[in-house]
């Protein structure tokens, strides 16, 4: 061999042994995030000012992405609702990081006063005079009306309109003047209120959208949907702390969204903090859990999985942000379905539920117990089922139940469990497995596992032929009646197809729809009550890091998580140096 | 058989592949359990609008029916209507397919250099430890999955010494091309628009997103090269025409590229054809590991959401494209080697 040989050969050699070594080195540091990313010295020196100053731009990173159309008319899914709740505004709002999210915890946004009639039909709302959409269109009155008769007209049947029954609730509106909108019910509805903070009743701007002369409309011509290199025509809100600026698609996958500050807002300048804000999107939780590692992004939002949270929890220069939002995940037991039509069978599964190793195991702590359909933090929310069966698991209580319709050791309680294997809910099928561990551990049931992708999971429900599945719930808007009407009304609840048919529940929860807040109080007591001890369907968990959680560089401010699940991009902000 | 024959007969033979393709992908699709119907409604579904979302999507005819109304829209132009959010899929995948081009392209030009290079190398050593060593990393990198290999750049090169993204075709706004003669160009390949644009900080910044997908997709395909490039070179090493060249007292290097590697190159070219259908399946995984919006990642999420119409399109389009580029290949080989004719 000769002596150039020699040397090209070590030379091959050293470059392999240094690629190996480089990769060993950095999958140690990729997997235990020991090593400070470049942000922990952003942040030591902004602890150093005295007077910080906001960045103009954050970067925010997710996974989630808009389903269709951001229209108020047409947006069902949730990155949709979310973006449209920071493009558009609602008459009234409830604070950022609310605990309260009754009547009195709402606080003036478009309207600055509202008024309720006594009889619980009319609602009047005065508006702000002299806003404009981010265009400068002129707002005012008539385009509540506007709005709002839109969305019941195009009333489509996979929107939001249509699935809460708008149309149903409200019965005509009427715009005494420029700055004050009525609206007349059908019938006295508690939840109105509550409904005018959700997305889909934010006013669109007129001059965005085409005229709607059909009603009830046969297809939805009239929706204002993506349109490639062209973000205005894509957006018919404007009313928001931010306009959108920019938004491309790749395939159907949203690739970026840049949102910049609306002058016209009516909180403007206080809000939004930031000047621009750009969203880039991320296939799946690892590679958003990179970017916001290696500081491609400042902030990233929705979702991770467990074990990056595990992981980004420890992390230098980045903070987590667990949610006690309003998603849900519970149980349901198709009474349609021997043996579960047997409530002892019903009673002796809520029993075994071990809420804590669920929380533990599958969400390293950062879910939190629920022990109602209503979830922790919304008003009238009480611990049905812990008051019925304890924190759980009580495996003594769930043998003598179970024991009273004959299932013992030797004659144990099968139980068909069934979960969604394709990412729509936060790691179901782990969820499912430790389920099964627990329900098992009481000596007495058996479970059989049953995993199946959305679709299928989607056919099952509607063909009754699953005994138990895990299932979720994204709120509408936030109020009680969207957590109990929905699941619970023999016929409202009809989608979930689980055979619940109580006539006490539907009296209640008739009873509900018009009760002042006090009564309500006690109605929601006896709704819950009456659902721990009938057991259509057993509440697990709500929030958690995993579903509704944030992580951002400790540089990063404003970021409120609560109960609205609404991710409010106006209050959040990146110090800096002064400079 | 003339080149003439030869072209008009592989391109007719490439039609009953196409057929044959779509006809393979609109079966499997179809037998896969679940209702996308259903994936249309959130929380709760009414049976009347069910129907109609059945109708609307053309579901509620027999299959052989919805198959002959998608071969009618394939001679126009129209992969169909995607399920999933009911708009065209030729310009979704019209739009997804620049990024695929872009991996592609720089998967196949690591690829290539890193493959041929090698190859030639571990020819030239054959038998010395630099071989082994060169043999070696070819099995080990095409033994790691991309996704890993991906990982362990991620790792490496952006969380742990944050040289560069960790995924991303860019960093802050999306390269929008310039414009010449009143036309605007955009091709949405990022490299491209961003010199239209006459911005050298968005071209940067676009092969810095480049380099760790390119290199972990190109790596894995480069095993390949390396292991036809050697073999090929050996032989053509071998060969009497060599030894002749080197008798008559030329330059090893010009024995080596002018006789040897033109010769063996012949081989590379094929593969070359035959590896641009491996890229999708490499591009798939890169792609989710990169997030990389290209026609991979439409794949997945048509998957996930159970999108018959979406997965054809995208499986259709791209067995078109493989076609395509194999004939051209096939024609290319042809044209280089004559006795590949007869």
């Amino acid at each position: 061999m000769s002596t150039t040989s020699k040397k090209n050969t070590k030379y091959v050699a050293a470059a392999v042994l240094i690629v190996i070594i480089l990769a060993g080195i950095g999958y140690y540091f990729y997997q235990s995030s020991t090593v400070p990313p470049a942000q922990t010295m952003t942040t030591a020196m902004t602890t150093l000012t005295s007077a910080p100053q906001y960045k103009d731009t954050i970067v925010l990173g997710t996974t989630d992405a808009v389903q269709t159309t951001i229209d108020p008319a047409d947006a069902y899914d949730y990155f949709g609702i979310n973006m449209i709740d920071n493009l558009g505004a609602p008459l009234v709002d409830f604070a950022p990081g609310t605990n309260n999210t009754g009547p009195s915890g709402l606080q003036p946004a478009l309207a600055t006063n509202w008024s309720e009639s006594s009889d619980g039909l009319t609602y009047t709302f005065i508006l702000r005079s002299g806003l404009k959409y981010d265009d400068g269109t002129p707002f005012n009155s008539t385009d509540v009306k506007f709005s709002v008769e839109r969305g019941m007209a195009l009333n489509d049947p996979n929107g939001a309109f249509s699935g809460l029954g708008v149309s149903a609730i409200i019965g005509s509106i009427t715009t005494p003047n420029a700055t004050a909108v009525v609206f007349h019910l059908n019938a006295p509805f508690s939840g109105f209120l509550s409904m005018m903070t959700f997305a889909i009743m934010y006013p669109v701007n007129p001059n965005k959208v085409s005229q709607v002369t059909c009603n009830p409309c046969n297809d939805m011509t009239g929706i204002v949907n993506f349109t490639a290199n062209n973000a205005a025509a894509s957006n018919p809100n404007g009313l928001g702390p931010y306009t959108l600026t920019t938004w491309t698609r790749s395939g159907t996958k949203d690739t970026e969204m840049v949102l910049t500050a609306n002058p016209n807002y009516w909180n403007y300048p206080a809000y939004p903090k930031t000047q621009t804000i750009i969203i880039k999107f991320y296939p799946d939780a690892t590679s958003l859990a990179a970017a916001i590692r290696s500081g491609d992004v400042d902030l990233a939002y929705r979702q991770f999985t467990t074990t990056d949270i595990k992981s980004l929890m420890t992390t230098p220069g980045l903070k987590v942000y667990s949610s006690p939002g309003a998603f849900i995940q519970y149980l349901v037991i198709n009474e349609n379905r021997a043996p579960f039509n047997d409530i002892n069978v019903r009673q002796g599964i809520a029993a075994a539920i071990n809420r804590t190793d669920l929380i533990d195991t599958v969400f390293a702590g950062t879910a939190t117990p629920l022990y109602s359909q209503i979830p922790v933090g919304m008003a009238y929310h009480t611990d049905a089922f812990e008051t019925a069966y304890g924190v759980g698991p009580d495996y003594t209580l769930a043998r003598e139940l179970l024991a009273k319709s004959g299932y013992n050791a030797n004659n144990k309680l099968a139980v068909d469990l069934w979960y969604e294997t394709t990412g729509h809910y936060p790691q179901s099928p782990d969820q499912a497995l430790v389920l099964k561990k627990d329900l098992e551990a009481s000596g007495v049931i058996t479970v059989t596992l049953n995993g199946v992708d959305w679709a299928t999971m989607h056919t099952n429900v509607r063909a009754g032929s699953m005994g138990t599945w895990i299932y979720g719930w994204y709120p509408d808007f936030i109020d009680p009646y969207d957590y109990t009407t929905p699941f619970l009304s023999s016929t409202g609840a009809s989608w979930l197809n689980d055979g619940y048919n109580s006539t006490a529940m539907d009296s209640l929860l008739t009873q509900s729809l018009s009760a002042t807040p006090s009564q309500a109080a006690s109605i929601y007591t006896q709704i819950q009550t009456l659902q721990a001890h009938d057991v259509p369907m057993v509440p697990l968990y709500q929030g958690g890091s995993n579903c509704c959680g944030a992580v951002a560089k400790t540089s990063v401010g404003g970021v409120y998580l609560d109960v609205t699940l609404i991710f409010r991009l106006s209050t959040i902000y990146e110090t800096t140096e002064t400079t | 058989m003339s080149l003439k024959s030869f072209i008009v007969t592989r391109a007719l033979l490439t039609i009953p592949t196409v057929f044959l393709l779509v006809t393979i992908v609109f079966l499997i699709v179809r037998v896969l359990p679940g209702d996308p119907a259903l994936l249309h409604f959130g929380k709760q579904v009414n049976p009347t609008a069910l129907a109609e979302v059945r109708h609307s999507l053309g579901l509620d005819v027999p299959i052989y029916v919805q198959y002959y109304n998608y071969i009618i829209g394939l001679f126009h132009g129209n992969l169909g209507i995607a399920f999933s959010n009911e708009e065209p899929v030729t310009p979704q995948v019209l739009s997804a397919f620049p990024a695929t081009l872009e991996l592609s392209i720089g998967s196949m030009i690591v690829a290539v250099l890193v493959g041929v290079v090698l190859g030639v190398r571990s020819s030239r050593r054959y038998g010395s430890l630099e071989d082994k060593i060169i043999r070696t990393f070819g099995a080990v990198v095409y033994s790691i999955p991309v996704f890993f290999l991906g990982l362990i750049f991620i790792g490496v090169f952006a969380v742990a010494f944050h040289i560069l993204p960790s995924g991303g075709r860019y960093s802050l706004l999306i390269p929008i091309g310039g414009t010449f003669f009143g036309v605007h160009i955009q091709t949405g390949l990022y490299t491209i628009d961003s010199l239209l644009a006459g911005n050298l900080g968005e071209f940067v910044d676009a092969v810095r997103h480049l380099i760790l997908p390119c290199t972990a997709l190109g790596l894995y395909i480069s095993a390949v090269f390396l292991r036809i490039t050697r073999s090929n070179m050996l032989e053509a090493l071998g060969q009497e025409y060599v030894t002749a060249a080197r008798a008559r007292g030329l330059k090893e290097r010009t024995v080596l590229y002018s006789y040897g590697l033109r010769n063996g190159l012949l081989p590379v070219l094929t593969i070359m054809g035959l590896e641009f259908a491996g890229l999708l399946a490499g591009a798939i995984l890169t792609e989710t590991t990169f997030a990389w919006n290209g026609i991979g990642t439409y794949i997945v999420t048509a998957v996930t959401d159970r999108d018959y119409i979406a997965i054809q399109g995208a499986v259709v389009f791209f067995g078109i494209l493989v076609a395509v580029v194999s004939l051209v290949v096939d024609i290319l080989y042809a044209y280089l080697d004559p006795r590949i004719r007869y």
